[in-house]
């Protein structure tokens, strides 16, 4: 059953074709990587996806419900959230704010049923603290709820960044490079996390990540980028194989570059 | 798993204004007892400077949207209010004049016109911020000024003031409203007293914490903290960034009608940057996003105004504050033993610098309060050397007394 169907989107930055054609189908409980060289793309697929830019053809359904157009903040809220390449916490918030923050979106109380301290602001309060402290418990991390996120070490701000997604409750969530900057320790223990996001909490999970070994082994299906189009997609067994691919991150054998020479005279 | 549960808030939500109103009420009993007239009018300022800064504190602290036309909402706010106790004491009573008392029916009036003067600053401030607040940094603090011009002029375009003379004579016009222009709106009756402002002061400080410490004041909190992020997180940004300027207009328009109604003259200027700098001035001093900060940024900024008109002796001061300041070391809370030298060396390095002052001024014969804009602004740039975050920064004053709490 698909979950998100985003269709032929295209975005090009004054002369550059930045995303061309760009198609990709998640089923729900996918977990989909998005892999492809430096500059090919694939954060301003995130972006597309996620409204911060508009796409300029194409269209995106979500649970069978069009994003095109929306806002950010309404796209959160229809069930897609995401992590950022370099980590955008609240820094001056503490590590249980910082979730309460992203859980605003679906609380049903008014400013005024706030400010009045009402029952119903209490129990949001309440509710909100307790979600918060269960979501730490998930990477154990309960006991810094009371930290600010600036003096968390770089790792547990990458997981917290990942919670605060969750936070939002969403449908699918797009992680981008999660594991940039991780040593190799860190790296088993965040793909292991991942895999628990997709099993415990159900969520869909789309990622970019320039591990490969961490992608061939986490993603079950693969969508390669390279100059803003798609040059494979399919199992990883296939990924691996796929001259393209290769050619893309390797560049062309040797032998078989006096074909393209001719190509270029 | 358990909920952090807590029946003691159910008091609070009681228990707090009800301590808001006590506490106004003793203040007013104290202030009119014990302190004499000049005491209570520099009482009367702060307060307002408080609810000014407190106001500003919620949009340029908290969503971090820099605005320097706040002047216009506490002008549009002290324009309002007086327009309505003035022209209707005119036409019931036949004159404004007026001595404050503690809950007369003129005082209720001026508790009305206060909450129709916050309403109508807010509503300006909802139809000024839809369309700017989609502007960010340097631009929305441009068009914010130029809010605060357009209201400047706009004041000064207003028709004469009517006078009980013409009362029954004139037409009164209704466009221009007769506000009295540039010659400034005069007789306007003294209504504040210590007890309705402290209880506004208390409201506006009751308002801006629970907004902190609610889901919507950490959404705009976070809207300072890193905008896009936020926004990607489902803050509707725009909607908050509306609504904290209108929460800090509401307020703004109540400080200034209680300065209206605290013996001044209305002029078009008080719209100006000149005045919305001294709100900007405290919230940065008291620390972006602290509300305790600002407050007391606002006290110390409008009893050194007046103090440097006639400096007088500091040292009882300083001894007061090295006192406190061996007191929290002695027991190890706020800053406790960290940096103690250095902040005595500091007090004590103050007072003399200031007494020594003092010392020459009178040997040269010179009068210090010729000078006291030349002063404040030293004060000012050295607290920004030694605080550059403001004296709180983005804390309260309490998260200072507790233990591990900023590692």
């Amino acid at each position: 059953m698909t979950l998100l169907d985003a269709d032929n989107l295209a975005i090009s930055f004054g002369g550059l074709k930045a995303v061309q054609n760009f198609s990709v189908q998640l089923s729900r409980g996918a977990l989909h990587g998005l892999i492809g060289p430096n500059g090919a793309g694939k954060t301003t697929c995130f972006n597309l996806l996620t409204g911060v830019y508009v796409p300029q053809s194409g269209s995106i359904r979500l649970a069978g419900q069009k994003l095109v157009g929306k806002s950010p903040d309404q796209i959160a809220l229809a069930g897609l959230s995401r992590t950022f390449q370099n980590i955008r916490l609240f820094p001056d918030l503490s590590v249980l704010d910082n979730l309460r923050v992203a859980m605003h979106l679906r609380e049903k109380i008014s400013l005024f049923g706030s400010l009045l301290r009402t029952r119903k602001h209490r129990m949001t309060e309440a509710d909100q603290t307790g979600r918060a402290l269960e979501l730490l418990r998930f990477f154990s991390m309960h006991e810094r709820a009371g930290d600010l996120a600036r003096n968390l070490p770089y790792g547990d701000q990458r997981r917290l960044e990942i919670l605060r997604a969750i936070a939002t409750a969403p449908k699918l969530i797009l992680l981008d490079e999660p594991a940039a900057g991780m040593n190799p320790a860190e790296k088993l223990d965040l793909a292991r996390s991942i895999r628990r996001i997709r099993d415990e909490l159900g969520l869909t999970v789309l990622l970019i990540e320039h591990d490969m070994t961490l992608v061939m082994d986490l993603c079950e299906e693969i969508t390669v980028l390279d100059y803003g189009q798609i040059i494979a997609a399919g199992k990883p067994t296939d990924i691996k194989s796929d001259p393209k691919v290769i050619e893309a991150y390797l560049g062309l054998p040797a032998d078989s570059s006096p074909e393209t020479n001719t190509d270029v005279a | 798993m358990t909920l952090p549960q807590s029946n003691h808030s159910n008091l609070t939500t009681w228990l707090a204004p009800l301590c808001v109103v006590a506490l106004a009420l003793l203040a007013h009993v104290m202030g009119t007892r014990l302190v004499g007239d000049y005491a209570q009018k520099i009482a009367l300022d702060c307060g307002i400077a408080v609810i000014a800064a407190v106001s500003l504190t919620v949009v340029n602290g908290f969503t971090g949207q820099f605005s320097i036309g706040h002047a216009a909402f506490i002008a549009i706010g002290s324009y309002v209010s007086g327009a309505i106790t003035y022209y209707t004491l005119l036409a019931l009573v036949g004159t404004s004049l007026s001595e404050p008392s503690l809950l007369g029916a003129r005082q209720f009036l001026l508790a009305a016109s206060c909450i129709v003067a916050g309403l109508v600053a807010a509503g300006v401030g909802f139809v000024v911020g839809l369309p700017s607040l989609r502007l960010r940094g340097d631009y929305l603090a441009i068009v914010t000024l130029g809010f605060g011009e357009i209201v400047r002029v706009l004041l000064q375009q207003t028709g004469p003031q009517v006078f009980f003379d013409e009362w029954e004579t004139a037409s009164i016009p209704i466009i221009p409203p007769p506000l009295g222009g540039a010659l400034g709106f005069v007789s306007l009756p003294k209504l504040t007293n210590i007890f309705w402002l402290f209880l506004f002061v208390g409201v506006a400080l009751l308002a801006a914490f629970r907004l902190k410490y609610s889901t919507h004041g950490r959404a705009m909190i976070a809207i300072r903290e890193d905008e896009t992020a936020a926004q990607s997180m489902g803050v509707p940004v725009t909607k908050l960034k509306v609504r904290a300027f209108m929460f800090g207009a509401f307020f703004a328009g109540i400080a200034g009608a209680l300065y209206a109604h605290s013996g001044a003259t209305l002029r078009p200027v008080d719209a100006g940057f000149q005045r919305s700098f001294d709100v900007v001035m405290m919230v940065v001093l008291g620390g972006l996003g602290s509300i305790s900060g600002a407050a007391l940024a606002a006290i110390i900024i409008t009893i050194s105004g007046e103090w440097l008109r006639e400096p007088t002796h500091l040292w009882h001061l300083g001894l007061g504050v090295v006192a406190i300041r061996l007191l929290l070391a002695a027991f190890d809370v706020g800053p406790g033993r960290t940096k103690l030298l250095r902040s005595l060396v500091y007090i004590v390095g103050f007072v003399a610098l200031v007494e020594l002052a003092r010392f020459l001024a009178i040997k040269a014969d010179i009068r210090l309060g010729d000078y006291r804009m030349v002063l404040f602004a030293l004060v000012l740039i050295l607290l920004m050397i030694f605080r550059p975050n403001g004296l709180f920064g983005i804390h309260e004053i309490w998260e200072f007394f507790k233990k591990d709490k900023r590692a």
